[in-house]
């Protein structure tokens, strides 16, 4: 019979402390799970397994996390935002050197698409908040800026190690867009989200 | 002194009367005026021939040399400290007032900004004030540029405090957008301890159409204020949402399948028999703060916080109003380049409200008081 955890959780019934977690490394199922998952991302295919793929990723540490971001480059000039939204989901809860270096890359690139370059704002966000929830991101059509929600207890797995200085090399990337008029308005209404999420705007400075 | 023939100063007969007694008929007179005004002179003028024309009236201003020079003097009614939203008059005079009728304005303006709406070279600006600032104005009085400006202090309101709304809305009744799934998502590889599913969640509102400040704010149309954007009432009550799985439920197909037992694998935790889900199902809701009762009497574990009673006393020592009274937005000084009031609200919400809220809120509650967990589900 198949088993499984009793998983009580995003409000964060489990989990006494919120350090950064990690899947079982020798878990045989795990390392299956993943070679399996990884293979379907890179390859797209097949397409009814990808959903799955993609939630079993943010376990698969750096493996994972190096096949997406080259997704993420590959995909720069997408506006498919399906696509994108399910390639980027995993960076909520995988926290990758690799998925960061093509995140900023992506989100600073004027040549990307106005779709691709929110998306990696996103997964920027992700980065340097804890409760930013962003599912119902939407920078494209909301009145507002569309990047209001949080969650707790959002599971949160390590991939290869990210810079010491990553803040604030969203925090200046983040600035230099807010502050140039010449951006898309969907870019420039992510940055400042990760202004605000980075909570790097002095109080009653906006 | 000399007279000017300018027609704007003449003046209908029936007010001119001969108020300098001695100095009719002369061509000079000596007069020593008590004050600073307008002198009036009527005269017949005849040409070289000797032809007379009418009577006509001449005016011209006198200034005394001891008194003070004319001026412009801005003032602002009821006065120059209001309450953020209340209508102020400015008015530019002239003193002495005789000479009111000499000023021309040029421009009114607040804190360098021209004035926009209305008459530009009224001798008065008024409309609400939602921003300290200076207003000035410039004029011509008698040939002369002049100005004057007076500091307008804009008060805060006072508004109530702002309470977190109770109860706290479950997943039926809340932002309309469910993120759990319907059953828990597990995963078998995954070690005890970590998650990889949800059965239960909860968060501060989220749904940006209906964040507490939203279609409570307007933009101000005259005044020196005219294009700017301020809230005009006190923000809605926030409200605390909790989603749960319905596989808590007794009727489930996933909670039938549940059972006690022993998986077998050494170091694995037991089967969880329906009862130990039920305990659990109590716990994590009110773990959530959707149960405001004590889980039972016998249960070991109560903790003295959940999410939502975070949640509302984090709001007891942030208050909402106090925080969004102060917002205003002016288009015309952008640096940001919002594009509506509602962007640059949101940014103060997430930064000020949902973000700080959620760390400080997960780091007690979460490290403090989570809900063990002490079987695992088949």
């Amino acid at each position: 019979m198949r088993s499984f955890l009793m998983t009580l959780t995003a409000a964060s019934i489990l989990v006494a402390d919120h350090a950064i977690a990690q899947a079982d490394p020798d878990s045989l199922h795990l390392r299956n799970n993943c070679r399996l998952a990884t293979e379907i991302i890179a390859r797209g295919h097949p397409a009814p397994h990808e959903q799955w793929a993609y939630r079993i990723a943010p376990q698969c540490g750096s493996n994972a996390g190096r096949i997406i971001a080259n997704k993420l480059i590959e995909s720069r000039t997408s506006t498919d935002t399906a696509e994108l939204r399910l390639l980027t989901a995993p960076a909520a809860q995988l926290h990758d050197a690799s998925i960061f270096a093509a995140s900023l890359e992506v989100a600073a690139d004027k040549s990307a698409s106005s779709v691709a370059r929110p998306f990696a704002f996103r997964n920027l966000i992700w980065l340097i908040s804890y409760g930013a929830d962003l599912g119902n991101f939407d920078p494209w059509r909301s009145s507002g800026l569309g990047c209001s929600g949080a969650v707790h207890d959002r599971p949160k797995y390590a991939g290869s190690p990210l810079p010491s200085d990553f803040r604030d090399q969203v925090r200046t990337l983040a600035y230099r867009v807010a502050h140039d008029r010449s951006e898309h308005p969907a870019v420039r209404k992510s940055a400042l989200c990760t202004i605000a999420y980075g909570g790097w705007e002095r109080r009653n400075e906006w | 002194m000399e007279f000017t023939a300018d027609r704007r100063f003449w003046e209908r007969f029936q007010i001119f009367e001969d108020s300098i007694r001695g100095c009719t008929g002369k061509r000079v007179c000596e007069y020593r005026p008590l004050r600073s005004g307008r002198m009036y002179l009527k005269a017949t003028l005849t040409d070289g021939d000797g032809a007379a024309a009418l009577p006509a009236v001449f005016a011209g201003e006198v200034v005394r040399k001891d008194a003070q020079a004319p001026k412009l003097v801005v003032r602002c009614s009821p006065s120059a400290t209001v309450t953020r939203g209340d209508s102020i008059t400015c008015n530019a005079n002239v003193e002495p007032q005789a000479l009111q009728d000499s000023l021309r304005i040029s421009e009114w303006s607040f804190d360098g900004q021209r004035r926009m709406d209305g008459d530009t070279a009224a001798y008065s600006w008024a409309g609400p004030m939602v921003d300290s600032g200076t207003v000035r104005v410039r004029g011509i009085l008698l040939g002369k540029g002049v100005e004057d400006s007076v500091r307008i202090a804009v008060n805060p309101r006072t508004w109530p405090k702002v309470q977190a709304a109770s109860p706290p809305h479950d997943s039926l009744a809340g932002d309309g957008k469910l993120d759990l799934p319907a059953a828990p998502v597990t995963d078998t590889a995954a070690a005890f301890g970590y998650t990889v599913g949800s059965m239960a969640d909860s968060h501060i509102m989220r749904d940006s159409t209906n964040l507490p400040y939203a279609r409570r704010f307007g933009q101000v149309k005259t005044g020196p204020n005219a294009g700017w954007w301020f809230l005009t009432s006190p923000v809605n009550r926030p409200y605390w949402l909790v989603h749960h799985v319905h596989a808590f439920e007794t009727s489930d197909p996933w909670f039938k399948k549940q059972h006690g037992g022993q998986p077998g694998q050494p170091g694995w935790l037991p089967y969880c028999p329906q009862y130990e889900i039920s305990l659990l199902k109590r716990r994590a809701l009110h773990h959530e703060g959707l149960l405001s009762s004590p889980i039972s009497p016998t249960d070991l574990f109560q903790p003295l916080y959940t999410h939502y009673t975070y949640f509302r006393d984090w709001l007891s020592t942030h208050d909402l109003n106090k925080l969004f009274e102060k917002q205003i937005w002016n288009p015309n000084d952008n640096p940001w380049g919002f594009n509506s009031f509602a962007e640059k609200l949101e940014l103060v919400w997430v930064q000020e409200v949902q973000d700080p809220e959620t760390a400080a809120n997960h780091t007690l509650v979460d490290g403090s008081y989570a809900v063990p967990i002490v079987c695992r589900a088949r």
